[in-house]
């Protein structure tokens, strides 16, 4: 009688039954944490969100009143951080990834990059203190803060456009060349184009990690209540605020509060990310 | 001096240590379909990418010996390569077209060149009905060049090459991956260039080289075996490696 081969032994399909449910009870379990993490947040916090409360100053440290100095403070940081760790990211990628030869000098500094992009944000929080806030005599401000994020947020974005310039196809170099181009016009009119969706993904980590980012904000951009008048003020942002208001015991369904706004900003912003990413691969 | 449009004499290349060609001399004539045939690995293709200087791309790649076209030594230091890719136009074995639409593919040269956008759509237009496309996308100029077929995509990079006016064309397996039917176009395609252009293919097909072509040279293992008219080639070959190649014994 011939044995059907086709027939998996007994402990096979056991193996295949558990690796199925660990890799199944791994992703529900992760899904369950952040979706318990949301719904806690939100359950507490929503209750006290008001138009009231977006709009307005705070009162009395926090205790009463709303966040509206906060909100700006974030997106200020944000607007100063993201677009110069961009230039800057994006423009060491582009050197690294078609300037020059893989060699010793690079992979150090890609190992530099590496090891930076893993350094705890609280060290960065100091290394701004003294050298922004202190050495250079910016104080506690929008530009401390922001540029300190920018340094942050740099191993992040150089890592991952680095990676998405290496992926673009070599033929669609040759080609151009092929065609009578010169290495800056391939660079601008081919590669960046095509790997602007790996590089947008850097950026949009990098914009998540800047606006809810506290140890490094608080040693840089300090911890002012109000409305800054200018780029050298002193700023606090959402994700400090409801530090704050929940270390000091201040207020803590105002904390919840900021903390469910700030939730809400952070889901906005990456949905639209995905979105943009989906109509720019549409396109190719 | 040779009259011809490429005359290339005592031409070595290395790869860092690896010598690829050796000692090739070769006289392509103007307005001519020439055809390099050889196996996989003789050398073909970096011959071609020697002629115009895309191999400068590749971190220890060395030549030596002559590469004149039109009497003028492509590797001397006042070239300007940018140019010389322009007159020597390059159809890749790939048949990937860059990731853009249909129009600015063929629109790429033209305006890397800097030719105003009114002139452009018209030399696209005249490309596209050259390389026999046009009826096929005439109406979906900005859908993505990804979405046509590889004949169609293979018809698009010799469009592409035809928009940068070149004085010659080097074809580089441009059937490799394509059906009989769109091979059959792309051949008759070259026939009819090869009145206006200096045509140059590489196949290691050698019944593609039989009807394709006026001369034919057989390279190996980075020699010129021989070269001829094609029948001659064909039908009376001087060496033996060169009888065994065409009768199908190797290769």
């Amino acid at each position: 009688m011939m044995r059907n081969p086709a027939r998996r032994s007994g402990a096979n399909i056991i193996k295949d039954r558990l690796g199925t449910a660990v890799v199944w009870s791994s992703g529900i379990l992760v899904m369950g944490v952040l979706l318990a993490i949301i719904s806690v947040v939100l359950a507490r916090g929503l209750p006290f969100i008001s138009l009231e409360f977006l709009t307005q100053a705070p009162q009395k440290m926090g205790r009463e009143g709303g966040i509206f100095p906060m909100i700006v403070g974030t997106f200020l940081l944000a607007l100063v951080a993201v677009p110069l760790a961009t230039v800057l990211g994006v423009g060491a990628a582009v050197y690294l990834a078609e300037y020059t030869v893989e060699n010793r000098l690079t992979r150090l500094v890609r190992s530099g990059t590496e090891i930076l992009a893993g350094v705890p944000s609280i060290i960065f929080g100091l290394f701004g203190f003294v050298l922004f806030v202190v050495k250079l005599g910016f104080g506690w401000s929008v530009v401390s803060g922001g540029l300190t994020l920018a340094f942050m947020t740099l191993p992040t974005i150089i890592r991952t456009s680095e990676e998405s310039l290496h992926a673009v196809p070599r033929i669609y170099r040759e080609i151009s060349y092929a065609l009578g181009a010169g290495k800056w016009q391939t660079i601008r009119k081919v590669v960046l184009p095509t790997a602007g969706q790996g590089i947008l993904t850097g950026v949009m980590l990098a914009l998540g990690r800047a606006v809810a980012e506290t140890a490094a904000v608080i040693f840089t951009a300090g911890s002012s209540l109000r409305l800054p008048a200018g780029p050298f003020d002193p700023v606090r942002t959402m994700a400090v605020h409801f530090y704050i208001l929940a270390r000091e015991g201040i207020s803590m369904e105002r904390a919840y509060a900021t903390a469910a706004a700030l939730i809400i900003l952070i889901l906005v912003v990456n949905s639209l990310a995905l979105v943009l990413m989906r109509r720019y691969r549409a396109r190719f | 001096m040779s009259q011809a449009k490429i005359s290339i004499r005592g031409l070595d290349t290395w790869y860092g240590d690896l010598q690829v060609l050796r000692g090739v001399d070769l006289d392509i004539p103007a307005r001519s379909l020439f055809t390099v045939m050889g196996p996989t690995g003789s050398g073909k293709t970096t011959l071609m990418r020697t002629i115009n200087r895309l191999n400068d791309m590749i971190k220890g790649f060395r030549a030596s010996g002559s590469v004149l076209v039109d009497r003028q030594d492509v590797y001397a230091p006042e070239v300007d390569v940018p140019s010389l890719r322009r007159k020597v136009g390059m159809v890749f074995a790939a048949t990937t077209p860059l990731p853009l639409s249909i129009y600015d593919n063929v629109a790429y040269g033209p305006r890397v060149k800097g030719v105003p956008d009114a002139q452009t759509s018209e030399v696209v237009e005249k490309c596209l009905r050259d390389a026999l496309l046009w009826d096929e996308v005439g109406s979906r100029l900005h859908d993505p060049a990804s979405r046509l077929s590889g004949g169609q995509q293979q018809r698009l990079s010799l469009a592409r090459v035809l928009a940068l006016e070149p004085e010659i064309i080097l074809l580089d397996e441009p059937a490799s991956g394509l059906d009989p039917v769109s091979t059959a176009r792309l051949e008759d395609l070259m026939r009819r260039l090869s009145k206006s252009y200096t045509v140059v293919l590489v196949t290691h097909n050698p019944l593609q080289a039989a009807r394709v072509g006026q001369l034919t040279a057989f390279l190996f293992m980075g020699k010129i075996v021989e070269i001829g008219p094609t029948s001659k080639l064909f039908t009376s070959p001087q060496d033996k490696r060169t009888e065994d190649y065409v009768l199908g014994r190797f290769g």
